[in-house]
């Protein structure tokens, strides 16, 4: 409880602190929060790759979409919906794709990522193709619409606190456990009795159904949607917040996503001060040379140096 | 109809040929699938693609690209992997992401985002081929990677250093038994695959016209063609180049012009969920 | 203390440090004007109620916002379009500015991302608070910011190609756009097949959103016209070979193809095209853009005889003395070849016109939002560089197909066409 309470009165408290730009900054900080855990749980507990996050949160994003935008359903619906088709993908993608193994198993989820977004675009009549999805509604709770960046900020740090709420629980428990032991080797978890496959099939789902909230909220926050928004890069891009936070740490995703979004205003703001006309290619080396430094010297992330930092007195780590 | 298809087909294998037989050096000798192939071949063709608009021969723009594109691999191997050369291969796999992603982004600083073109290797028009035609540059495209091949064969097995890497890719403890130091094997691989996607970047660049995000497509067809040859051989990786080139341009042609790139990728799912081991299964080399 | 609550606290630190920082960022922007709710004022003005331009105190400055693709994969048309504004910009106050007050134009870059585009709009909104925005200078990039501007009520002239960013015009209050509708320019082409006697022609369009935008104008059309397409294909936007659509397309001895693309694509369909050694006439649509498409595409023997459907902007020198848009063009492509050493393009062009309308508004309606995109709504006969715009409630665009242009390569350079 202790470990919560400064974090839910900081969540709390930020709109009223920061200006409405930093609100809505937040805003997509939260829903990347939402996605980035489920990634947690599936490359830094379970060990396995995945280059198709972008992916489920595509799924998320256009079945919402399309439910409210063009068949007119109850926003709220399609945000339960979302998930829920998105994990049923990660189960289909996942029982053929995750009997492969390293680098393969990536290559097979970054295959799956590009098939998925020319999908996206080819199927032109109902995915509104290349030119996007637009009109999607505003979320309301019944007469009180969530059209300003404060309240919509109010319900994707709820969400993104719930999930986080369940990592730490699902971390924890047996099942964790088990997840971690595959991770560590597969081989030695399968001779003690661990359901290998069907424990990675589930944290695959699980991480999907994650990413396809995280769609399904980005989704009605912009009411317009794109393919290219939902491919490799976006992928790398978690990844890179993943492995910035640190994959093996509950409190990973929260700290990646606010170290990169940090970052990456940083560089808009004082970068072109120290290199004229400097733009976005520097925050694409950015992460590339993150990703490979991180992976070098400290794979654990900011919450492992974090950890570092005071020697561990018992108890699990997080 | 579909010998033309075909044979625009031939000639984009090729390129992928080249890029798929770097792929497979370095997995043999290093074990690792390098995510930055494709980047070298993008490095190759903008360096040459900037001389050659700077004025100054062709040739000479042709030689610095490659050089470009293979000291980008010798640098990628040793700043980028040789720190984390005792990591797991989760680790390796997320390194040669961001080793790519970080190429690209100094190439998007340095060259910006428009195209670049590079002069065709010989004036003149299309040749005629019965029915369909084919561009010149098509043809040296062609020539090049069938001379790349061959002199790849050669140095292979006729010269020292050539039998090292290969004993190194079939065996790494016992090459450094034998005094073969793994480390700059690891290095010298790295700079040849470089090498090969550098001349496949030149040769396709006049035909293609060169971006800065040139490189994740063919770094991943390449890869593909690699796997459909299975891993292990550069000759299968070769066949399984002018294979996906192909099949691309018949399915772009006569099944759905959108769905061709999707086309290599479901390939490579095919594959690897079912033939893992390539269409032309080899027993030597690492699984 | 425990591993877990040590991590806690580091972690809120963390936090706040953050957004101590942000925080610190966004009082520095804004300045000493409070961001406050919509429609608030702008900078620089003192809004008294219901007086007119005229009679109020002159504000200190004009500020304009602009986003753009600066970088990323639509920069080759983002740095075109900053620098004709930077044109205009420079040229209004060289005159003085705007009724004497000077303009400032902020520009901020999208990155060729929808997410970062509206982030984008809502710091020039929010922090720099701007009168009006140009902007975003593609379709995908500009969706997202459309509910924004309407909500906040800012104008917003955007540069993106497709009719669904100022339709339904019920929805688009505040949103505009220079870019000639596609249907125009769809229509102009039809007409000049008719000119011509073509009846059968191919379609071969860019998987994207102009180059759907642009076929299914065709499948609307074309029937209306009489003009039968034999054949539709599509390429990706970075395909590097589009020869097999070329080869099922000369299968079907079209009299002309039709290819609706964007650069680099566009020219490496006609550098297939000449390879292929098909038989047709090839008409691009306007997305060609730039005279470097000849370039691109290996140089004149590529490109000899192709027709594009653009503007007057490359056959300027060649105009009647009489033309409106003649000294505005010769200007406008003098200032831009002299200062930025490269050719003038369409896409460049189309937001200079974007700004000018702006600024035509501002002149109207002076610092207040609400009565420039009044103004904005009601211009007429503006001289632009596209064409001449005369918008109104129900017309956000403001040009008709009478300002689509045909141009021709020949010898290597732009002639028009009849």
């Amino acid at each position: 409880m202790r470990t919560w309470l400064p974090l839910v009165a900081l969540v709390v408290g930020l709109p009223f602190v920061a200006g409405r730009f930093v609100t809505g900054l937040a805003v997509l900080a939260g829903i990347q929060v939402i996605v980035v855990t489920g990634l947690g749980l599936l490359v830094g507990h379970a060990g396995q790759v995945s280059l198709a996050q972008a992916t489920f949160y595509g799924i998320g994003a256009y079945t919402a979409g399309l439910l409210s935008a063009r068949a007119g359903v109850n926003p709220w619906i399609g945000i339960a919906v979302a998930p829920l088709l998105a994990g049923a993908a990660g189960y289909a993608i996942g029982r053929p794709i995750l009997r492969l193994r390293g680098h393969h198993l990536s290559l097979g989820t970054l295959a799956f990522g590009l098939i998925f977004v020319i999908v996206l675009q080819e199927g032109s009549g109902w995915t509104g193709g290349p030119s996007g999805l637009m009109g999607i509604p505003r979320l309301s709770a019944g007469a009180f619409a969530l059209d300003t960046d404060r309240s919509y900020y109010f319900l994707v740090w709820a969400v993104a606190l719930a999930v986080l709420f369940l990592y730490h629980k699902l971390v924890r428990s047996p099942w964790g456990r088990a997840l971690r032991a595959i991770a560590a080797s597969e081989v030695a978890a399968g001779a003690m009795g661990v359901d290998t496959a069907r424990r990675k099939l589930e944290a695959f789902v699980v991480s999907a159904a994650c990413a396809g909230v995280g769609g399904a909220l980005y989704a009605h926050y912009m009411t317009f949607i794109s393919p290219d928004q939902f491919g490799f890069y976006t992928s790398v891009v978690f990844v890179v917040m993943a492995a910035l936070g640190g994959l093996h740490s509950v409190w990973g995703p929260p700290i990646g996503v606010l170290a990169i979004t940090a970052l990456v205003e940083l560089i808009r703001e004082a970068l072109p001060k120290v290199v004229p006309g400097a733009g976005s290619e520097y925050e694409i080396i950015l992460f590339g040379v993150l990703l490979v430094i991180i992976m070098t010297f400290a794979p654990q992330g900011l919450a492992g140096l974090a950890r570092r930092l005071r020697p561990a007195r018992g108890g699990v780590s997080a | 109809m579909l010998f033309q298809h075909l044979l625009s087909g031939v000639a984009v294998g090729g390129l992928y040929a080249l890029i798929a037989v770097g792929f497979v050096t370095i997995y043999n000798v290093t074990g690792i699938i390098n995510f930055a192939q494709g980047e070298f071949a993008m490095v190759a063709a903008m360096t040459a693609a900037t001389m050659a608009s700077a004025g100054g021969s062709l040739a000479v723009a042709l030689a610095v690209g490659v050089a470009a594109a293979t000291l980008v691999g010798l640098l990628v191997q040793r700043v980028a992997l040789y720190p984390a050369r005792r990591s797991p291969e989760v680790v390796l796999i997320i390194i040669t992401i961001g080793a790519s992603i970080a190429v690209r982004g100094i190439a998007l600083a340095v060259w910006k985002s428009e195209p670049r073109s590079l002069p065709a290797f010989s004036e003149g028009g299309p040749l005629a081929l019965g029915p369909a035609v084919i561009s010149r540059q098509d043809v040296w495209v062609l020539g090049i990677a069938l001379v790349a091949m061959v002199a790849l064969f050669g140095f292979f097995e006729r010269s020292t250093v050539g039998a090292a890497l290969r004993a190194c890719a079939m065996n790494r403890e016992v090459s450094r038994l034998m005094g073969i130091a793994p480390d700059r094997m690891n290095l010298l691989a790295f700079g040849l695959s470089a090498a090969l996607a550098g001349v496949a970047g030149v040769a396709i660049a006049p035909g293609m016209l060169a971006t800065y995000d040139m490189g994740l497509m063919l770094g991943l067809k390449g890869f593909v063609a690699a796997v459909l040859g299975g891993l292990g051989s550069p000759l299968g990786a070769v066949i399984g180049g002018f294979l996906i080139g192909m099949l691309e341009q018949v399915a772009a042609g006569m099944v759905s012009s959108g769905y061709k790139d999707a086309l290599a990728f479901i390939v490579l799912l095919f594959v690897l969920l079912f033939r893992p081991a390539g269409l032309l299964a080899r027993t030597a080399g690492r699984p | 203390m425990s591993v877990r609550s040590q991590l806690t606290r580091i972690t809120a630190l963390l936090i706040l440090a953050t957004l101590v920082l942000s925080a610190c960022g966004t009082a520095q922007q804004a300045g000493k004007q409070p961001t406050g709710t919509q429609g608030a004022a702008p900078s620089g003005t003192v809004t008294p109620p219901q007086q007119s331009a005229g009679t109020a105190p002159k504000p200190k400055e004009y500020v304009v916002g602009a986003v753009l693709e600066l970088s990323g994969p639509s920069s080759v048309w983002g740095i075109p379009q900053r620098d004709s504004l930077k044109l205009l910009e420079k040229k209004i106050n060289d005159g003085g500015g705007i009724g004497g007050v000077p303009l400032r134009l902020v520009v901020l870059d999208n990155e060729s991302d929808g997410t970062k585009s509206l982030v984008a709009a809502k710091r020039l909104v929010e922090q720099e608070n701007v009168l009006a925005i140009v902007g975003a200078g593609s379709t995908p990039t500009t969706m997202p910011i459309v509910p924004y501007v309407t909500q906040a009520k800012v104008p917003l002239v955007s540069v993106g190609a497709s009719n669904a960013i100022i339709e339904p015009v019920a929805e688009r209050k505040y949103v505009f756009k220079t870019p000639n509708n596609d249907r125009d320019q769809v229509g102009a082409i039809l007409d000049l097949f008719k000119r011509k006697n073509i009846k059968k022609i191919a379609v071969l369009t860019v998987n994207n959103a102009y180059g759907d935008s642009g076929r299914s104008e065709f499948e609307t059309l074309a029937p209306q016209a009489g003009v039968e397409v034999v054949a539709w294909e599509k390429f990706g936007a970075t395909d590097k070979d589009v020869k097999p659509q070329l080869t099922n397309i000369k299968a079907k001895n079209p009299e002309a193809v039709v290819v609706w693309a964007i650069p680099p694509a566009a020219s490496i369909a006609t550098k297939n095209f000449k390879e292929l050694d098909i038989k047709a006439q090839l008409v691009h649509g306007a997305g060609v853009g730039s005279p470097v498409f000849i370039e691109l595409a290996g140089g004149p023997q590529y490109t000899e005889g192709v027709i594009v459907a653009s503007s007057k902007l490359w056959i300027a020198k060649q105009l009647p003395d009489g033309d409106p848009q003649k000294k505005l063009l010769l200007e406008y492509t003098k200032a831009y070849e002299e200062t930025y050493k490269s050719r003038v393009t369409n896409i460049g062009a189309m937001a200079y016109d974007a700004l000018l309308l702006v600024t035509e508004a501002i002149a109207k309606a002076g610092a207040d939002r609400e009565r420039i995109r009044d103004a904005l709504e009601n211009l007429k006969g503006v001289t632009g560089l596209i064409g001449t715009y005369n918008l109104s409630p129900t017309n956000h665009n403001g040009l008709a197909k009478s300002d689509v242009h045909f141009v021709q390569v020949k010898g290597g350079d732009w002639a028009p066409v009849q």
